[in-house]
């Protein structure tokens, strides 16, 4: 297929456009124009669609790519050179975002007809979701750090204007802030990476990033006493930290719940967080190259453990989910930090599948009920068979039950993540990574059943919510989209075979198309790579480099194909681990919430259940302590230092000193020199005299006298 | 063409001439003359970018202006233009136009204020324009005598004092620069070029030392420091700034666009035009000390405005805060960095603009600026719902001023990380901490304002008129614009900036 900018363009224009047009005359299209959004969000799948199969269902290459590249601006001029080219930039692992992105939008686009209806603003909510849907795609597509940041921001905007959307409660400002400004302490380490790797590099694109790592051009340096590559790596990191909710900056998420179901969907869960994983992947090659996988793995591990302990306790139906999806993204994240690129990717892509159908399930709920407490919930598989059925799916597929898709991806992370913990000859201390992944998939499946058997089972606690709730209907914009999502969640559309030619292989799921293509960079085919203008030609590269060179290089311990049989068998007893795990955490919840055989946590464990319930204390912490009594008092202080100090005593107290030597010197004029005139006292005191004089006057008309006499003058001397 | 700079700096004196000639009473005859006046300027400075020269990096030698004035001294009428110059010309014919839009509620002294606000436009046009020392000297200070009357008898009600105040602390600056220009026009050998700004740069003054009580100083580096206290004043870079927040919170509305939208830029123009070129080897030395400095003021000014209650007055801290981020700019001496500085300069302009008018807006319908009144209660509250129009716009001015990539700031501040780096590692890092205060302050502030349920006082405000709309649209129109497409105003700056560039890049 030829690639014109034509072909991409409309993927990121067409929402864009939806955007523009919805913000501006939304109000008076019909239905507010939210068909503007759902047929743009469409017109993306459809392009999206087409690239994708482009690359998976063409030649199974894993080195080709397209990148093109057009100047921005350019600061050149006589010696000095310097311009910003932006691009798009897609390989294997951008088609399949694409697709994601666009087919997870387009049914919550769909969904969000249905589910905000009744809304106010319900226009206004559009317009956000297009220009979010614009800017992750932008995100996606960019060739450099620079454009993903600039939409990482853009999508940090709308997240931010989506939790303050109820802008009438008070709580949705705070939580709208707190989401902006936690997410802006990874931004800004990420701005002061780029600006660190723009000077190494020359420029941010990604591929002359991986040509410079492959030419050793981090290696060496030092910036601040660290290594350069570490430093960058780091400051990348954090970026990811922040926007995916990454321990320590984990506690906006929860709150951003405030904002309405189909954004928690889009926003917090398939799309937005993901796009920091997403990072981390296109960076991976640095990552490694800085030494920062063991620091990743470990700050996957403890997010994924430590969320999902906090899930346990939560009554709120979007707040379990909320720290599912936290403690999932840790997953991904620990994916990442074991060297499991391709199925850290592959769960982002699964996780937005089937986190996205649990919070529009979630939407169906909450709309049919009005009741997000889960305790007041219950036996409502009867009133809303179909989001029964979607939601039971996507909680098999998140507890990690066979066949399903979050099977594939989270056992490979963990097999991987076993294998890097255990077999791979590092300090056994790293195996805390594995401990803490399989312990989080127990109490993954715990909680999640947990909050299936709440809602769905059982006799409903209020009866009167009960009552009044419709039974659900099947309907082409509430239920449909679930059920669509919900085929979605099965495995086999991850591990089998999806291409043209292959498709009867689908059931025999040998060929593994995801695990073929998607696989991190290699870096040295980047060296010296083409580079063209936004033209009407590819780039299509293909060399015959052996695989993962620059990871023996840099002595990288992940996943290498050295130790074949190690990682095979730490895979196998990975499988089996999980299988067990994840079963066995589904019947603790059965015999805690079903048969009521076993008593439930909270009074099991009371102390430590007050804990979780504050989230370990990290709001408290943050707000309380290092906003409310450190920053905000230090900035009081600061202020009536600045106004009630220095500017009270060093600046007005300069200006009474020298009142004083005016009135000496006027007394030494009046008196002594009189007659003499002012050559005596010097020509800037006697300026200062004088304008005192003037000002002390207090006559307006005799300050335009002055200007009008002086302006006069001044026009009169002046010779055109 | 040669005519225009004449017609740009003249034209508003026309009209303040025009104004005066009004018989009193005659209040709207006095705003539409303004208005025209001002449009009319703003029109020519847009006839000067049509006909600019983006190749030339010195100045255009189509509208270059030279006549003789004092003969005796060498002392010409010197008028020339530039690509620093150009987008602070742009820039002061917009925010005039704008300003006197908005200042059609002022009830009080019609005539007088109108002249004045006309007469400021012409004085700020002649400090961008002037190449002669004298004359520039001459603007410089002319210019605060309509400030000090527009603060002084439109303010608040603590005016006086702000006015003064400001008058003797820049007034403090100024005399210290013409002991500056006084030396150079020594120095320079009391000749023809002994007030020409332009015969002086290139580091002529390397070699020269003076002798003062017997000690020796270098002559750059001596009267560097003279320069630099007039123009840092300006900025206000800190420990200068503390004038800045009174002048602010006092001065009505439009005199607070026009002190934080183009006369904090004369000081950082100063360094530009004057101190950077004229002592170029200084000035490479003491980067250090200035990129300090604008660090301090960054991170200094945000802390400060976190604290405020009152709006207006953390907004002024923000000024502070965003001034330093174009001195870091400047002292970084790179061809990042100082584009991202000249940039920042015009960016701004346009987005703290709109947050004076926007606070202005408010002001009229509330006669109070408290986030949180002194007695604790909140000030406003619910704003979004009673004003949904001001609030979008606000969201756009607010985003634009905090960096948002997409609007105009960003670019000028990742351009000035990117120039600082290599040079300021530590420094660079250290500014983040900026980037980061400075979303919290106008966050926080917004949510204390503007979200919640509507306060009982709130709910009596109307939104914004057609009128108050229509002047904030060009604003937003500029923030998007030029967030998106930079290139406009880096296309004609970029020579200009260049060659400043390659010249201390000697040093």
């Amino acid at each position: 297929m030829e690639y014109t900018i034509g072909s991409v363009a409309p993927i990121f224009l067409a929402p864009f456009t939806a955007f523009v047009i919805n913000a501006f005359v939304g109000k008076k299209l019909p239905r507010q124009g939210d068909w503007l959004s759902v047929l743009a969000i469409f017109i993306s799948f459809l392009f999206s669609f087409r690239i994708f199969m482009d690359f998976v269902g063409g030649s199974f290459a894993t080195d080709y790519y397209i990148h093109k590249v057009f100047t921005w601006f350019d600061l050149s001029s006589g010696n000095q050179n310097f311009k910003v080219e932006m691009g798009i930039y897609i390989d294997q692992m951008t088609s399949i975002m694409l697709l994601m992105v666009t087919g997870v939008a387009t049914m919550i686009h769909l969904f969000s007809t249905w589910y905000m209806h009744d809304d106010v603003r319900y226009g206004k909510f559009f317009v956000y979701l297009s220009l979010f849907t614009s800017g992750m795609l932008g995100l996606v597509l960019s060739d450099n750090l620079l454009s993903l940041f600039i939409f990482w921001e853009i999508m940090g905007f709308c997240s931010y204007s989506l939790i303050g959307f109820y802008y009438e409660k008070e709580k949705a400002g705070d939580a709208s802030i707190k989401a902006f400004m936690t997410t802006r302490v990874g931004d800004v380490f990420l701005l002061l990476g780029m600006v660190a790797i723009w000077q190494v590099v020359g420029n941010v694109s990604f591929v002359d990033i991986y040509a410079a790592i492959a030419e050793g051009k981090f290696a060496g340096q030092q910036v601040l006493g660290i290594s350069l590559a570490t430093f960058t790596a780091f400051c990348v990191f954090m970026g990811t930290i922040g926007k995916s909710a990454q321990f320590p900056l984990q506690v906006w998420l929860p709150d951003a719940m405030m904002g309405p179901t189909p954004c928690s969907a889009l926003i917090h869960a398939a799309t937005m967080v993901a796009a920091g994983v997403y990072l981390s992947l296109r960076m991976y090659p640095l990552m490694v190259a800085g030494d920062l996988t063991h620091f990743i793995a470990l700050i996957g591990a403890i997010t994924a453990f430590g969320a999902a302990t906090i899930a346990l306790v939560q009554t709120d139906l979007k707040a379990v989910l909320a720290f599912s999806t936290i403690s999932q993204l840790g997953y991904m994240v620990m994916g990442v930090g074991v060297g499991s690129y391709n199925a850290a990717f592959m769960h982002v892509i699964t996780h937005a599948v089937f986190k996205a159908c649990l919070f529009l399930s979630a939407g169906s709920i909450i709309h049919s009920v009005h009741e997000q407490e889960m305790p007041k919930l219950g036996g409502l598989r009867k009133k809303l068979p179909f989001t029964f059925i979607a939601m039971m799916a996507c909680t098999l597929a998140i507890a990690g039950v066979p066949f399903f898709a979050g099977f594939v991806s989270k056992d490979r992370i963990l097999g991987d993540a076993l294998y890097w913990g255990l077999f791979s000859g590092q300090s056994k201390v790293w195996a805390i990574v594995p401990i803490l992944g399989f312990a989080g998939a127990f109490l993954t499946a715990f909680y999640m059943f947990r909050m299936m058997f709440l809602i769905f089972f059982g006799q409903p606690r209020d009866k009167h919510l009960y009552d009044h709730c419709h039974q659900e209907h099947i309907g082409f914009n509430s239920n449909i989209p679930l059920l669509i999502l919900t085929v979605f969640t099965l495995g086999f559309w991850y591990a089998g075979s999806l291409t043209g030619q292959n498709i009867v292989k689908v059931f025999g799921a040998k060929t593994e198309w995801f695990k073929i293509l998607v696989e991190a960079p290699k870096v040295e085919k980047f060296i010296n790579h083409p580079r063209e203008e936004f033209g009407f030609v590819d780039t299509r590269l293909k060399t015959d480099l052996p695989v993962a060179v620059y990871e023996h290089q840099s002595g990288f311990v992940g996943v290498n194909p050295e130790n074949e049989h190690g990682l095979h068998s730490a895979h196998v007893i990975g499988a089996i681990a999980s299988i067990f795990i994840a079963l066995s955490g589904i019947f603790l919840a059965y015999l805690m919430y079903v048969k009521r055989s076993v008593k439930p946590l909270a009074e099991s464990f009371r102390g430590y259940t007050t804990t979780l319930q504050n989230r370990y204390y990290f709001d408290n912490f943050y707000v309380g302590r290092v906003i409310q009594k450190g920053l905000i008092p230090f900035n009081r202080f600061l202020s009536w230092l600045d106004s009630g100090v220095y500017d009270r005593y060093a600046v007005d107290g300069w200006a009474s000193v020298n009142r004083f030597l005016f009135r000496i010197s006027k007394w030494f004029d009046d008196v002594i020199v009189d007659s003499i005139g002012v050559d005596g006292t010097g020509v800037a005191v006697n300026l200062m005299n004088l304008i005192l004089r003037i000002v002390q006057s207090g006559k307006i008309q005799f300050y335009f006298v002055v200007l009008i006499v002086t302006l006069a003058g001044y026009v009169w001397t002046f010779k055109f | 063409m040669n005519g225009l700079l004449n017609w740009i700096l003249w034209f508003p004196v026309i009209g303040m001439i025009a104004v005066l000639v009004i018989p009193k009473g005659n209040d709207n005859a006095i705003r539409w003359t303004s208005l025209v006046a001002t449009a009319i300027t703003f029109i020519l400075t847009l006839v000067l970018y049509a006909n600019f020269d983006e190749s030339v990096a010195g100045m255009q030698p189509d509208f270059l202006v030279k006549v003789p004035w004092i003969e005796q001294f060498n002392i010409f009428y010197s008028l020339g233009i530039d690509g620093i110059s150009l987008p602070m010309t742009i820039l002061n014919g917009l925010l005039f136009f704008l300003c006197v839009m908005s200042s059609w509620t002022v009830e009080k002294n019609v005539k007088a204020y109108f002249a004045l606000l006309l007469m400021l436009q012409s004085t700020v046009f002649g400090v961008f324009f002037s190449l002669d020392f004298f004359l520039f000297y001459v603007y410089w200070e002319v210019m605060l005598l309509p400030m000090f009357f527009l603060i002084g008898v439109w303010g608040g009600e603590n005016r006086e004092y702000a006015a003064v105040k400001f008058f003797l602390y820049t007034f403090f600056g100024s005399i210290v620069m013409l002991v500056g220009i006084i030396a150079l026009y020594y120095a320079t050998g009391k000749g023809v070029d002994s007030f020409n700004i332009l015969a002086m740069h290139g580091g002529k003054f390397s070699e020269l030392t003076v002798t003062i009580f017997g000690n020796v100083f270098s002559f750059e580096k001596l009267f560097f420091w003279a320069m630099f206290l007039g123009f840092a004043i300006k900025v206000p870079v800190f420990p200068f700034h503390t004038w800045l927040p009174h002048a602010h919170v006092q001065a009505p509305t439009a005199v607070s666009v026009i002190l934080a939208g183009v006369l904090l830029k004369m000081g950082t123009y100063g360094f530009l035009r004057i101190a950077f070129p004229i002592f170029p080897a200084a000035s490479v030395l003491y980067s250090d000390i200035i990129g300090a400095l604008g660090l301090i003021s960054v991170i200094y000014g945000a802390l400060c405005a976190m604290a405020q209650d009152d709006v207006k007055k953390l907004v002024a801290y923000s000024s502070v805060s965003h001034m330093g981020f174009v001195m870091m700019g400047l002292a970084a001496m790179t061809v990042q960095g100082m584009n991202g500085a000249v940039l920042q300069m015009f960016n701004h302009g346009t987005s703290t603009a709109m947050m004076f008018l926007l606070i202005g807006v408010l002001y009229e319908r509330s006669h109070h600026r408290w986030i949180v009144k002194p007695d604790g209660s909140k000030g406003f509250g619910g704003l979004y719902t009673q004003m949904p129009r001001y609030t979008v716009i606000f969201i756009i001015g607010m985003f634009a001023s905090l960096g948002l990539p997409g609007l105009s700031g960003f670019i000028s501040e990742a351009l000035i990380f990117l120039g600082m780096y290599e040079k300021f590692t530590t420094m660079t890092v250290l500014a983040i901490i900026g980037l980061l205060i400075g979303a919290a302050y106008l966050l926080w502030m917004f949510k204390r304002m503007f979200f919640g349920e509507v306060n009982p006082e709130v709910s009596e405000y109307e939104d914004m008129n057609l009128r108050e709309v229509a002047y904030m649209i060009p604003l937003c129109v500029a923030v998007i614009v030029f967030g998106i497409f930079p290139a406009p105003i880096l296309n004609v700056m970029k020579a200009s900036v260049g060659q400043l560039v390659d010249l201390l890049a000697k040093y």
